[in-house]
């Protein structure tokens, strides 16, 4: 069983980000009489960059640990979006890559894993019965240390239990020497999520 | 994606930001302003009270400040004589030709020219998405060939000189009155059923001007990036496994052939502003381009820079929701360049 969590280093990026983006417009609306339209634009960008924030600071509390059955993901907040799911469980798994640049270059890639059934760990099982209410899926970016054992060991996962795998997730496995980099691969020869 | 949008947001402020710089920059880089013109004739036709007026209305418009403090209060980010009142708080400034507050002459025009230009999009995506997907599925077909002349056809005529045939053919065979936006009685008056049955009438032959030379551009790039899809060799191994064609079309070669489709949003709506003002020149179109291009002649400096600061506004958007369209699309790594850990 191995343990990750995002450190401090990592997400200082994401809370200037979020900062920035809830003080500029905050002061705009604070300190000058902006018109319906803008202050409204405003509004909804201190909204998105404030969660945005709050989303950043979930994830500092975040803990996720991965062992031979599955993975499980705890959260600071009492076990209300807390996961779990088992391999031999999951029913997708994809490798997406964003960048900002138009070149496509010094971006980030996120693995979204998807369970059949989800369950609360252990410890919140009495906050959480049945495990489902949280819907499933557990996404991390590659800023968190260890994100390629991750994927590893999910798409060993996935290989196993012949989950389908996309022309994306394929190219961008190939880009971290996992697969073939094949569209059709995994299409061709395996079962498709329901 | 919940990341990349909030990323690809923060990337606009400091792009509009630039952008609002550039614009007031450029509009203030030709020697003199309109006033100081204005007064120059004023004194060589005699006028002794020209220097004190000018001084008067120089310290009025905030002429005589930094151009630094003219931009920020232009913005409407620093106070000016009357507080803060630029852009931010919907005051675009006055107009020194019109003698009218921007906002009062600009409405209607910015309106229609985000009509004019929005319309010109579904229009060229409505047509150059079924050809361009029928020419590769039939390639070297007669409708093939017939498509890809048409498409050259349209990529090489200017569009000036479309627009003459266009006006014309519709002059003769459907009667709509040359030129315009909207008949002449609709002119100035609040918008209404039959105002609106007119604007739609007299769209066609822009939206068909504007649109030719990108729909013929984006059937060629459709066309050519579906061939290449459809053939490697993933394609050959589902037909062989019995994959009907439609599906197969469908799911995995269309989707991989629509992301240079998607990405030309950007490219196409700076393209199509551009093209637009000389179309609007030659067909009497009451949108954006002919105003700007007098505003710029006569440095009517708050006119012209409301006008540029909303078209690249408008570039920078559209480049937004191309950007968020591919990103949802086409979320992969491109080879040769590496994700940051």
């Amino acid at each position: 069983m191995k343990s990750y969590r995002y450190p401090v280093k990592a997400l200082a990026a994401d809370y200037v980000r979020s900062a920035i983006g809830v003080l500029l417009p905050a002061a705009l609306m604070l300190f000058t009489d902006l018109v319906a339209f803008i202050f409204y634009s405003m509004a909804a960008l201190v909204l998105l960059f404030a969660g945005y924030g709050l989303r950043t600071a979930w994830r500092h509390g975040t803990v996720l640990t991965v062992d031979e059955d599955g993975i499980r993901q705890e959260g600071p907040m009492g076990g209300f979006l807390d996961r779990e799911i088992r391999w031999s469980e999951m029913r997708d798994f994809r490798l997406r890559y964003y960048s900002t640049q138009r070149d496509r270059k010094g971006g980030w890639m996120q693995l979204i894993l998807r369970g059949t059934a989800t369950r609360a760990p252990v410890k919140h099982a009495a906050a959480n019965p049945g495990g489902s209410a949280n819907g499933g899926v557990i996404r991390m970016d590659s800023i968190l240390p260890g994100f390629d054992d991750i994927v590893r060991q999910a798409h060993d996962a996935a290989r196993r239990h012949g989950l389908a795998i996309d022309a994306n997730t394929a190219t961008n496995l190939s880009s971290l020497g996992l697969g073939t980099g094949d569209p059709g691969q995994a299409n061709t020869n395996a079962k498709s999520p329901s | 994606m919940f990341t990349y949008f909030t990323h690809r947001v923060l990337v606009m402020i400091p792009t509009l930001l630039v952008i609002s710089v550039i614009t007031f920059i450029i509009i203030q880089l030709p020697p003199g302003d309109y006033l100081s013109n204005q007064m120059a004739e004023m004194i060589a036709s005699g006028d002794r009270a020209a220097m004190e007026k000018l001084a008067f209305l120089r310290q009025e418009f905030g002429l005589d400040r930094p151009m630094l403090e003219q931009y920020a209060v232009w913005l409407g980010i620093w106070p000016g004589n009357n507080g803060f009142s630029g852009i931010l708080q919907g005051n675009l400034g006055w107009s020194f030709e019109y003698n009218l507050p921007v906002s009062e002459i600009v409405g209607d025009r910015l309106f229609l020219s985000l009509v004019l230009n929005f319309t010109t999009m579904l229009f060229v995506y409505a047509v150059s998405f079924p050809i361009g997907v029928y020419t590769a599925v039939r390639q070297y077909s007669i409708g093939d060939h017939a498509m890809t002349f048409i498409g050259y056809i349209g990529l090489a005529t200017p569009n000036f000189l479309l627009a003459l045939i266009l006006l014309f053919l519709a002059k003769k065979h459907f009667g709509v009155s040359i030129g315009g936006l909207m008949d002449e009685e609709f002119i100035g008056v609040d918008m209404s059923w039959g105002k609106f049955l007119s604007i739609c009438e007299h769209m066609v032959v822009p939206v068909i001007v504007i649109g030719t030379s990108g729909t013929a551009g984006m059937i060629r790039r459709l066309r050519a990036n579906l061939l290449d899809e459809l053939q490697k060799q993933y394609v050959t191994t589902a037909r062989a496994k019995g994959l009907k064609s439609r599906r197969l079309l469908l799911k995995y070669p269309l989707r991989m052939a629509l992301n240079p489709f998607v990405a030309d949003i950007g490219n196409l709506l700076p393209q199509m502003i551009s093209g637009s003002a000389i179309v609007a020149v030659v067909m009497s179109l009451p949108t954006s381009g002919p105003m700007l291009v007098s505003a710029l002649q006569s440095q009517d400096q708050y006119l012209a820079g409301s006008f540029l600061l909303f078209l690249a506004a408008l570039t920078v958007f559209g480049m937004f929701i191309s950007d968020l369209a591919l990103a949802a699309l086409d979320p992969r790594i491109r080879l040769g360049s590496e994700a940051s850990k």
